[in-house]
């Protein structure tokens, strides 16, 4: 099996190849899965309490939450914007790419951190649930198809983060 | 990402303290263990918001992973809420606390 690799097209250009179609189903279950970060536990995790002062927290959820929320919203747009070029690696090919700006790349950090905590959210998944992903895997059970989509694209990001580090991604600063 | 501006500086009311020392009492930034989070990351994340080397941004995952939290950085209260902003923008479990000391 060929195993999904990020290639830096030119200098402004990354591309996700060798994709297997439960790779490509994961991307394009991300917005799906990104429009529950409003639900009550979700955005009790993605955006916790900076502190142990009620009335600070208080101001930090009408100054700051909203912020983030906007962050984590347009990242996720700009994926999804992007995903519209996932497409086949030819007429009878098996595996899917997805050609996108290099300037997006932590937009797609973003995106995948944050699909995958929701996901961990929504089924209370464990540091030992993602030990052994595979263990007794049942696709009709949708906890296992979480942690596998949890593990799936943690591999897209953790090939991001491995670009990142190699100095394939735009001279970007913190992210807000 | 998306829009790379420098955040604007923009100060959340300061957290109740009662003390004349609370404008000289450090604040400590925790971050707290996730079990989603990939380590690598983290380690990346410590290394864009503080610049810190790659072995000690290492160290500091390590110790968030193993010991469930760690303090990553101490300094002012302002400069503490910039940070915890920071790192909850990249979705780390980042918080501020008064440092004991």
């Amino acid at each position: 099996m060929k195993w999904p690799r990020l290639e830096q097209v030119d200098p402004s250009t990354l591309r996700f190849i060798a994709l297997p179609p439960f790779f490509a189903d994961c991307l394009l279950r991300l917005g799906e899965i990104l429009s529950q970060r409003n639900h009550p536990d979700i955005a009790r995790r993605l955006f916790p309490a900076p502190s142990d002062d009620e009335p600070f927290n208080a101001e930090w959820r009408v100054m700051i939450a909203p912020e983030l929320r906007h962050l984590f919203v347009e990242a996720g747009e700009m994926v999804l914007g992007d995903l519209a070029a996932l497409e086949p690696e030819g007429h009878w090919a098996h595996t899917f790419r997805v050609v996108f700006p290099a300037a997006h790349a932590d937009a797609w950090m973003s995106a995948l951190n944050e699909a995958r905590l929701i996901l961990g959210e929504q089924f209370g998944l464990r540091e030992e649930d993602l030990d052994h992903p595979m263990s007794k895997f049942n696709p009709n059970n949708a906890r296992h198809m979480a942690i596998a989509r949890v593990w799936a694209l943690g591999y897209l990001l953790e090939l991001l983060v491995g670009g990142a580090d190699a100095g394939a991604r735009p001279e970007n600063g913190p992210c807000l | 990402m998306v829009v790379m501006t420098m955040p604007e500086t923009r100060t959340v009311g300061r957290p109740n303290t009662d003390a004349e020392t609370a404008f000289d009492t450090p604040w400590n930034v925790m971050v707290y263990n996730d079990p989603i989070n990939l380590m690598s990351y983290v380690t990346m994340v410590f290394q864009r918001v503080f610049g810190y080397p790659r072995p000690l941004a290492e160290k500091l995952m390590l110790e968030v992973h193993h010991r469930g939290r760690a303090l990553v950085w101490t300094g002012s209260r302002e400069r503490a809420e910039w940070y915890v902003r920071q790192l909850q923008g990249y979705q780390l479990l980042a918080r501020m606390e008064r440092s004991a000391l």
